[in-house]
Parts: C-alpha cells; sequence; structure tokens
C-alpha cells in the first residue's frame, strides 16, 4: 500500500542559506490491513513524511508511491482519512458545519453525508458542541473534530499524526477502540505519535524514526526477553535481597524495589519470593519493550 | 469520484455571500446614505453616468476583495491539509472559487443600479457594465489569483501592478513625456488594465483578444502552478 524508496527531503532557506535535512534515504515498506506507527522526537521528519504520502511535499529525491501511484494522484483519486498534527479548521465554521463541510468535499451524496456527519458526532460525543463554532471548542474537543473529519469517508488510507495530543485518559481510550473498529484487511492505518505506550497497544509494528533516518522497525506487542523491572510489595521486605541479590529500593519507596534477569530468572525467584510468605502487590517492566527500544535506536545516532 | 468539488460549490457561494456579499451590500448602503440620505441636495443626476462612476471607483476594491489571499490564505493558515486530503483537485478547487468571485462580480452593477432605482425612481440598467467589470476581474482577479499560488502579499502585489501600469499608461499617452525603451517595454508586458477602464472605448477586435489571451494566460498559470507545485512547498511540514 504504502512504498517509500529512499526518500530524502531537504528545506533549503535561500534568505537565511540554510539546509535542513528532514529525510534521508527513507526505505520503508507498508501493507495493507497493518497498522503501523511512526515515533521520533520532535524533529525527527516523522510530519515531513506524512506530507510527502498526501503530495503536500515533493521529495528531494527517492520516490513515495502509494497503491503504486503518485501520492498526489492516489488522494485525488481515493482520498486519504487525515488528522492533521494541528488541526486547522476555519474558526467561524460551526462544528456541524465544518462535518458537512467536510462530507461534501469528500464527495458523499447528502443521504450518506448525513448519516456520517450523524456517526461521528455520535461516536465522539460532540452532541453537545454541534452549534459551537470551532474558535469556541476547548483543545481536547477541537482534537475530537478532527478526528470526526478524519473518519467521515470511508478511506483505504488512514493517517492520524498525533491523535491523542489534548484528549483526557478517557477519550484517549475510545480513541483505541476507534482505532481497533477502523482495522481491517484492505486497510492501512498510520499512526504518528510521541506516546509509545497508545503505539505499543495500537500498531502491529513500529518505524522507529531520528534525525530524518529510519532506525529501526519494531515489531509492537511482542514477548518480553527481560531486562529491569519493578516489583511492589504489600509492605517491606528486607529478606528481598535472599531472593534478588541485584535489587535495589526505589528512592522513597521502600516497598518497591527494582530487579532485573532473563525471563526464566525473574519468574523462578518470584515464585520463590512468594513461597517465602511475601505479598505482591504488582510487578511489571520498568520501561515497555517499545520505549527500550526507542531509547536505544535514538540513542545509538545521537552517539 | 470526481475531483470538481461541485457538491461544495453552495458552501463556497454561502461564504462568499457571507463576506464579499456583505461587503458589497455595505458599500451599496454606504453611498446611497451619504449621496441620498446625507447630502442636503440629493443629487438630480443619479443615473446611468453616476452608476458607472460608482462602479470604476469601487470595482477594483471589491475585486480585490473576491481575490486576495484565495489560495495564500489555506496554505498560510493550513485550511488545505483538511481540504486537500480529499479527493479535490487543488486547481479545480480555486478554479471554482475564482469563478464564483466573477459571479459576485458580475452582480454588482446592477446591485447598485437597483438600490438607486429603489431609492430615487427607474434607472436604466447599462448592461455593457457587467461586461467591462468582467473583462477587469479577468486581469485583476486573475493575477492576484496567480499571486495568491506562491505569496501571501497578493492584493499588495496586485494593487501595486494595476497602479504601476495606469500610470505608465498616462505618462505613455502623454504628449509631454517620452518613455524609454525599458519603459515602454515593462508598460507592454503588464496586464492592459487601460482597455478594460469604464470610460474606454468598446472592447473590440485586437484589443478585446489582447485582454482575453493575457486574462486566460494568468489564469492558466495559476492552475498550472496549482498542479505542479505541491501545497505545502515553501515552508517545513
Amino acid at each position: 500500500m504504502i512504498e517509500l524508496e529512499n526518500v530524502s527531503k531537504t528545506y533549503i532557506s535561500l534568505f537565511r542559506n540554510r539546509r535542513v535535512e528532514a529525510l534521508a534515504g527513507l526505505t520503508l515498506s507498508i501493507s495493507r490491513g497493518e497498522v503501523f506507527g511512526i515515533a521520533g522526537p520532535n524533529g525527527a521528519g516523522k510530519s515531513t513524511m506524512l506530507s510527502i504520502l498526501l503530495g503536500y511535499l515533493r521529495p528531494t529525491a527517492g520516490q513515495a508511491r502509494l497503491d503504486g501511484h503518485n501520492p498526489r494522484q492516489y488522494v485525488e483519486r481515493s482520498g486519504v482519512s487525515y488528522l492533521t498534527e494541528l488541526v486547522s479548521i476555519p474558526p467561524r465554521w460551526n462544528l456541524e458545519s465544518a462535518l458537512y463541510r467536510y462530507a461534501s468535499l469528500s464527495n458523499l451524496p447528502k443521504p450518506t453525508a448525513r448519516d456520517r456527519v450523524r456517526h461521528a458526532i455520535d461516536t465522539l460525543g460532540l452532541e453537545e458542541h454541534c452549534k459551537k463554532q470551532v474558535r469556541q471548542l476547548s483543545k481536547g474537543n477541537l482534537q475530537r473534530l478532527g478526528i470526526a473529519q478524519a473518519l467521515l469517508a470511508d478511506s483505504d488510507l488512514v493517517i492520524f499524526d498525533e491523535p491523542t495530543h489534548g484528549l483526557d485518559p478517557v477519550w484517549t481510550q475510545k480513541f483505541r477502540d476507534i482505532v481497533t473498529e477502523l482495522r481491517r484487511p484492505s486497510r492501512t492505518i498510520l499512526i504518528a505519535s510521541h506516546n509509545l505506550d497508545e503505539l505499543e497497544r495500537l500498531a502491529d509494528r513500529v518505524g522507529i524514526l531520528n534525525q530524518g533516518r529510519l532506525q529501526r522497525i519494531v515489531t509492537a506487542g511482542g514477548a518480553h526477553t527481560g531486562g529491569v523491572y519493578r516489583l511492589v510489595l504489600a509492605h517491606p521486605a528486607p529478606r528481598l535481597a535472599e531472593f534478588f541479590a541485584d535489587a535495589t529500593v526505589v528512592e522513597g519507596r521502600s516497598n518497591e524495589f527494582r530487579v532485573s534477569g532473563t525471563l526464566e530468572q525473574l519468574n523462578q525467584r518470584l515464585a520463590e519470593v512468594m513461597e517465602a510468605g511475601i505479598t505482591l502487590v504488582a510487578f511489571y517492566p520498568e520501561q515497555s519493550r517499545l520505549e527500550t527500544e526507542f531509547r536505544a535506536a535514538v540513542g545509538e545516532s545521537e552517539s | 469520484m470526481s475531483r470538481i468539488p461541485i457538491r461544495y460549490l453552495p458552501w463556497m457561494l454561502r461564504d462568499l455571500l457571507r463576506t464579499q456579499g456583505l461587503v458589497l451590500f455595505a458599500i451599496s448602503l454606504l453611498i446611497y446614505v451619504i449621496t441620498v440620505r446625507i447630502s442636503p441636495r440629493p443629487p438630480a443626476t443619479i443615473g446611468p453616468d453616476w452608476i458607472r462612476n460608482m462602479v470604476q471607483q469601487s470595482g477594483w476594491i471589491f475585486i480585490l476583495l473576491c481575490t486576495s489571499e484565495m489560495v495564500s490564505g489555506d496554505r498560510i493558515q493550513g485550511y488545505y491539509r483538511s481540504i486537500f486530503s480529499r479527493p479535490v483537485s487543488p486547481p479545480l478547487y480555486y478554479l471554482q472559487r475564482w469563478l464564483l468571485g466573477a459571479l459576485l462580480v458580475a452582480v454588482m452593477a446592477p446591485v447598485y443600479t437597483l438600490a438607486f432605482s429603489l431609492a430615487l425612481g427607474h434607472i436604466p440598467m447599462e448592461w455593457s457594465l457587467v461586461g467591462r467589470l468582467e473583462s477587469f476581474y479577468l486581469l485583476l482577479g486573475g493575477l492576484v489569483f496567480l499571486v495568491s499560488t506562491v505569496l501571501r502579499a497578493d492584493w499588495l502585489l496586485g494593487l501595486m501592478v494595476f497602479m504601476l501600469q495606469s500610470m505608465l499608461n498616462a505618462l505613455h499617452h502623454s504628449p509631454q513625456i517620452d518613455l524609454s525603451s525599458f519603459w515602454v517595454f515593462v508598460y507592454q508586458l503588464l496586464p492592459p488594465f487601460h482597455l478594460t477602464g469604464l470610460n474606454a472605448p468598446p472592447l473590440t477586435g485586437s484589443d478585446l483578444t489582447h485582454v482575453l489571451l493575457y486574462g486566460a494566460g494568468l489564469v492558466l498559470a495559476a492552475l498550472a502552478v496549482l498542479r505542479w507545485r505541491p501545497l505545502g512547498a515553501g515552508g517545513r511540514a
């Protein structure tokens, strides 16, 4: 569905005599039916990559293809469901009319447009804000409107750029449900986000970009192989060192410890701890697997 | 799927009427209040000549209002991102918008005539004014459209070119001043606004061809820029 072949993009400022290399030789292939995450620090090239996929920018070198077509040709023929990083909608439009406008731009016949707009309003809980002007909306409601307008058309390519930015935890969770509902074998979903936890939950694979380069692709949700974990006990337990020689107390929390090892070692020691009558409250990886990979990828590229 | 945003036409028209249409209404009202209500002696000579004068005085402002920041506004505010991720062709979208502007400019003279007919009794409509204004729109509106595809200061640049051409035209036709060949070349290069003036002789023959070809060239150039230059070009993503 998405093919990027050795794509580079350099911004040139003639007045300031400056060149910024936003993407450098990016090669990536994303299939239909896949949810693909893009992670990266600020300025990594995520938004540039998305702009190239939508035909808003042309690569300086290399080529991007969507379903075998030039991106602009594909977008003008089929349309893309797209949530921009900063939701930009004319401030005087009211919420409901904004959705009807976008539905008409998506070339939906009137009855279909009406159904889709109602569905988007219901799904995103925007009923009470329908008559408000866009400029009167809070950051969270504006973000929900941005998601709603992206859901109007039934596109085979869905692109979300920082989708949960400004959303509260309830709507962040609902957004995850929306993505789950959007999944379909013929559809590709691309999510660019700083929120690694979100990407780990939603994406099948996550590409880590840094300084315009694809550092690595991580298969999300894969098995943990060990590392540093947090162990929370019901009460302080001085005897813990008998089982975990490397256990260190988390500062200010006498019943919380950092332990490490392979999964097999950790499981064996935990069983011993429980047999010794020590009550466990929680045991979880200190960093998610994606976070570990992200830190390693970004660290590697910067060193 | 169609790439021409026909379904969006009513929304475009609504936006145009609520902004530029409202300005047209406000200008008509203001002229009416000043000349008929405030003036101690309402001009008895209000007729087609007077209407033509009013159209000439306010026509260029209205054309600039109808076309300014048409493309550049969407680019700078980032509105284009949500619009053109849909199956919509940017050249056709903005051509549709430009043509609606032409439609609004076409009703300017009839609106003025109607407004003063209602207030002062029947004034015959001079239909040639509509054609005059449209040829002026083709040149000035076409120029602003073209500039808008690449720069934000589209109306300002359009106005500057219009003023420069008017000035060079006056100098070129003055028997006391001999323009250098450079300035004659510049004059010939600029849009022939003088041919579309409301007091100029009727447009026929080569003058008409010149205006039509020049105007069509400007609009086609704007469409070509929209076709070949990505909308996000010239800034960071």
